[in-house]
């Protein structure tokens, strides 16, 4: 360094957090981009059909995906060369590897291993570099990642079940449900999946926070499903004994908390008198609200008995999430699954999973610009009910495997760019999945000016 | 068989016998000489040097990534080199990315968090950064002397820029006087270092035992710290610190937080003078018990030579392996003015 007079860098992105109140949270504040080496939906099985490539960014983590003799494989989705997304323009030569389009690197879909390079067999780089590889668990209908720091050890991966909601019957005495059946498992068999995933513009944490806020009952009051079916919700629903919430924390199991709701440990608001507003005939569907990392909701009983709704938000940047919400119901039986399907096309899906949590959706979205530059988790000024938040922030900080640094050399790492700019005025949204090149001749952009002769 | 003569930036050299059929890269890396490289091919210039004879010869009919005009000024690239007869490559960069350096760095607070301890935050200046291991000290000068004193981070290289230290005042001393009387935020601070081997010394997921006496708790918290990082699973770790009196004690509330973030994370604190009952009374190694010891712990002791003698002594009494036992001596400076 020169001797020049020392000078202060350049203020960071300009957090201003009441250090006392946050330090017991600080690593979930510091969770921008997600938690790593965790384990994330990526797919629907149906998805990714044999010998296709998808590409997808959890975590501002690019990553590929492709199916090969039924078995699912991921990758880092950046060539180790000169960072092209290997899914932009699938190219595989046989069932062990994937290729680069760009160079023709070629990795070996079980270990990233780069096994040749198609032009250049005999250069001294082959077997000696690799790209980082995802464990991959497909179950249920439902394809999961473990998306993992680049050094995260293949021995000390955990199974998928300590990032699932805890299961009934197995937990049904610890967490007893008289007022409703067992919640099935996505682990459980002969279970049907059946949901929807899509992005939604705010951080993830922003979203998860939603979905187990029980004050937040208020906006849907008037949601189609509930008018339909009488439902008279509470106005709100306040603590009302200090153990309405229990830590999930078994030592190899799920890490998370579980809302006794429906018990007297939750209070139902029924009136408020400075507003002159009551509630008559209280007639709410039973359900109940557990969140568990890297940030899976479970609400069991909903939204019919024998179902049960989980949700994700996948962090993709830190200003975008890939919306999961996928009902799970036992079907042992062909009728079953027929009968499930049609309710889910004609009922569920538009009136639940669309209706009713487009309603959150909007929410979330609302609460994103007082949070995006990090001030509104120290403006934030939080009542009884957010005891839920804040118990979730503790132990996800507790914890959570690792903290996903700001994404680098991806989608959304820089918000300005010339590409994002470019889609955005041409309709096209910063997403979940990669841009591919569907045709090669016609790089079809509409600013293409040709010159007069 | 020739000699290459390896010389950095930083004044270190390493003599290595090359074969014929071997580059100067792969030579290097079959002696463990750290030369830089990527492609191996070439290409990529990574592992380029300049030699000031003849005896490096660059492979024949093979294109690279140099220029007519940059073999004729002397540059070569190791992993396309051969040694015809002994010669000497210079690489200009440091043989040693974390060999010490001098940094510049503003005090962000400095506060006293007991009676003769201060919390003491700095930030690198802009375009100063210093790589070091948890664990490791700096040489700090105080503004407007030359002179400096030793202090062990208490902070983890990913908290950089920034950087925490616990600092012991003493009656009188150059770095005492001046947080007693002058520091204020925005002074400008030289740090020289990193120095020191106290680090965590294996990745294996083993219990960690970690004794702090007083300000040794700085480095102890420091490899705290990065092991809770650990990927993967995290180790089952247990912490004895102790002050002399329950008003020379500090980072309890650190401490507390630091064990609520860690579900692995124990501590045991413990005073001299058996003044507070929230306190084991006695020192950090009596506060143990013969059954917290097992003989699988890799142990971490830090504070003034005595507790780290009976430490020593008592853990080997209990099994522990002596390589499993890393420690760092905290002495005062004697002033000579």
């Amino acid at each position: 360094m020169s001797d020049d007079t020392p000078i202060r860098r350049r203020p960071g992105s300009g957090r201003a957090n009441d250090e006392k109140t946050q330090k017991s949270y600080q690593p979930y504040i510091d969770a921008e981009w997600g938690f790593t080496n965790h384990w994330y939906p990526a797919l629907f099985s149906d998805e990714l059909p044999e010998d296709h490539v998808e590409g997808i960014q959890i975590c501002g983590i690019q990553i590929v995906l492709r199916r090969a003799n039924g078995k699912v494989f991921a990758l880092k989705d950046q060539c180790i060369h000169r960072g092209v997304r290997l899914s932009a323009k699938p190219m595989c030569f046989n069932k062990s590897t994937i290729s680069c389009w760009y160079h023709g690197f070629t990795f070996n879909l079980e270990t990233g291993n780069l096994d040749t390079i198609v032009g250049n067999p005999d250069d001294p780089l082959i077997n000696n570099t690799k790209i980082p590889s995802y464990p991959v668990h497909e179950v249920g209908g439902l394809i999961f990642v473990f998306v993992r720091d680049d050094d995260f050890p293949d021995e000390e991966v955990p199974p998928l079940e300590s990032d699932l909601p805890v299961r009934f019957p197995n937990s049904s005495e610890e967490f007893p449900h008289p007022l409703w059946p067992a919640a099935p498992s996505i682990m459980d068999e002969n279970v049907v999946a059946l949901g929807i995933h899509r992005t939604g513009e705010a951080n993830w944490r922003i979203a998860c926070e939603n979905g187990f806020d029980n004050a937040h009952i208020l906006i849907h009051k008037d949601n189609t499903i509930v008018q339909v079916n009488n439902w008279v919700l509470p106005l709100g629903i306040r603590p009302a004994t200090d153990d309405c919430i229990t830590l999930i924390e078994d030592e190899d199991g799920p890490k998370g908390l579980m809302q006794w709701l429906f018990t007297d440990r939750w209070e139902p608001i029924l009136e408020n008198p400075t507003l002159g507003v009551s509630v008559d005939g209280l007639n709410s569907r039973l359900y109940r609200t557990s969140v568990v990392l890297p940030g899976v909701l479970l609400v069991e009983n909903w939204p019919e008995e024998h179902i049960a709704q989980y949700e994700w938000y996948v962090p993709i940047t830190d200003d975008t999430y890939e919306y999961w919400e996928v009902l799970v119901r036992k079907c042992d039986t062909d009728t079953e699954r027929e009968e499930f399907q049609y309710r889910y096309n004609t009922v569920f899906q538009p009136l639940a999973l669309r209706g009713f949590n487009d309603c959150d959706l909007h929410a979330r979205e609302a609460m994103q610009d007082f949070y995006a530059d990090g001030t509104g988790w120290t403006d934030e000024q939080l009542v009884d009910t957010d005891i839920s938040a804040i118990t979730w922030r503790k132990l996800a900080s507790r914890h959570a495997r690792g903290i996903a640094p700001p994404g680098k050399g991806v989608q959304g790492g820089i918000k300005a760019s010339s590409i994002r700019l470019r889609d955005i005025t041409e309709g096209r949204s910063p997403g979940y999945y990669v841009d591919k090149i569907t045709d090669i001749n016609n790089f079809n952009r509409t600013s293409v000016k040709s010159r007069k002769t | 068989m020739p000699i290459a003569v390896y010389k950095f930036n930083d004044g270190v050299s390493h003599d290595l016998e090359v074969q014929a059929d071997e580059t100067l890269l792969e030579a290097a890396i079959r002696a463990g000489i750290p030369v830089r490289h990527q492609c191996r091919s070439g290409s990529c210039l990574s592992c380029i040097c300049t030699t000031e004879n003849d005896g490096v010869v660059m492979r024949p009919k093979t294109a690279t990534s140099l220029l007519p005009s940059d073999i004729s000024a002397g540059q070569r690239l190791a992993c396309q080199a051969f040694l015809a007869k002994n010669d000497t490559v210079f690489f200009d960069y440091a043989s040693d990315p974390k060999a010490p350096q001098t940094v510049k760095a503003f005090v962000n607070t400095a506060e006293r968090v007991s009676d003769d301890v201060v919390r003491l935050e700095l930030e690198l200046a802009d375009g100063y950064w210093l790589d070091f291991t948890a664990g490791q000290y700096v040489n700090m000068s105080p503004p407007g002397t030359a002179e400096s004193r030793s202090y062990s981070m208490s902070s983890i290289p990913s908290e950089l820029p920034k950087l925490e230290f616990f600092v012991r005042l003493l009656d009188f001393g150059l770095m005492s006087d001046y947080l007693r009387n002058q520091v204020k935020p925005d002074d400008i601070m030289t740090l020289e270092g990193p120095h020191g081997r106290f680090a965590i010394h294996s990745e294996a997921l083993n219990p960690m035992l970690f004794i702090a006496g007083g300000t040794g708790l700085s480095p102890i918290l420091s490899l705290i710290r990065q092991a809770r990082r650990r990927k993967g699973r995290k180790p089952s770790m247990l912490l004895s610190f102790g002050c002399a009196t329950s008003t020379r004690l500090f980072a309890t509330e650190t401490l507390e937080l630091l064990e609520e973030l860690t579900p692995t994370l124990t501590s045991k604190i413990s005073i001299d003078d058996g003044s507070s009952d929230d306190y084991y009374s006695g020192n950090p190694i009596s506060a143990l018990l013969d059954s917290d010891i097992t003989s699988d712990m890799s142990a971490y002791i830090c504070g003034p030579p005595g507790m780290v003698a009976s430490a020593h002594q008592y853990l080997t009494g209990l099994g522990v392996e002596s390589g499993n036992i890393f420690y760092e001596q905290f002495t005062p400076t004697t002033e000579s003015s």
